[in-house]
């Protein structure tokens, strides 16, 4: 399993397992069974059943009013 | 082929019925010769996006666990994204871009750390392109010569040509 971190500084790069382990326990804490195996097709499948008109871009305006209020 | 710069308000995208999803999509697929770049910040804030989603209740539980394992697979299981780290110096530096862009904090450092990394590489290497859909940073980036795509208003159809361009 490959996990390459570029850094934008003199610091050290992060280990790659001890980053996989910290992912697996913040999934564990959100009661997130990671699927390797889940495909955009599944979760567009998923999604579709939300009733989320895609022209609202509610997720990447989201983004933007976390970022700037005015947004 | 052009390298590939990531903000999270082109990557949320990728998670969620959006406008430029099929064209965020087909740029995550692009094939492994297609260098990616992504902030851990940018990683944590499509995380905090979708959980807001959730504990709005605008996706239910199976959506949420289901976009969060498909975003963890391609940040972390593709083998041409890399993961960018910004220290404190970083940070200091891109103070520069608050005062001169009107940027917040976070997204000036990754802005500085990517055309940090952009100007460090060498001439013949591919060109650097930060993905984003956030109108301000595309702003600051191209005063700062870095170009960008913003994934609403890129056509699909376009994709291929873009990742086979110089």
């Amino acid at each position: 399993m490959s996990v390459d971190v570029y850094v934008a500084s003199k610091a050290p790069a992060a280990d790659k397992a001890a980053l996989l382990q910290i992912l697996d326990d913040v999934d564990a804490r959100a009661g997130i069974v990671f699927d390797p195996d889940m495909t955009a097709e599944r979760l567009d499948a998923l999604m579709q059943t939300q009733r989320i008109r895609p022209e609202d871009n509610i997720f990447s305006r989201d983004i933007l009013r976390a970022r700037y209020e005015e947004a | 082929m052009p390298q590939l710069l990531w903000d999270a308000s082109a990557l949320a995208k990728g998670y969620a019925p959006e406008v430029g999803r099929a064209t965020v999509r087909a740029l995550l697929a692009a094939p492994q010769s297609v260098s990616m770049l992504l902030s851990y910040v940018n990683y944590a804030e499509t995380c905090a996006v979708l959980r807001r989603q959730l504990n709005r209740g605008v996706i239910d539980f199976a959506a949420f666990s289901a976009a969060r394992s498909l975003l963890r697979s391609d940040v972390f299981l593709r083998p041409n994204l890399h993961i960018m780290e910004l220290d404190g110096t970083v940070i200091l530096a891109s103070i520069a871009l608050i005062d001169q862009h009107n940027l917040n904090a976070t997204d000036a450092a990754i802005l500085y750390a990517y055309l940090d990394y952009a100007q460090a590489q060498a001439a013949h290497a591919p060109k650097s392109v930060l993905i984003t859909c956030d109108v301000r940073l595309i702003g600051a980036a191209t005063a700062e010569g870095l170009p960008t795509l913003n994934p609403e208003t890129f056509p699909l159809a376009d994709v291929s040509a873009f990742l086979a361009s110089a």
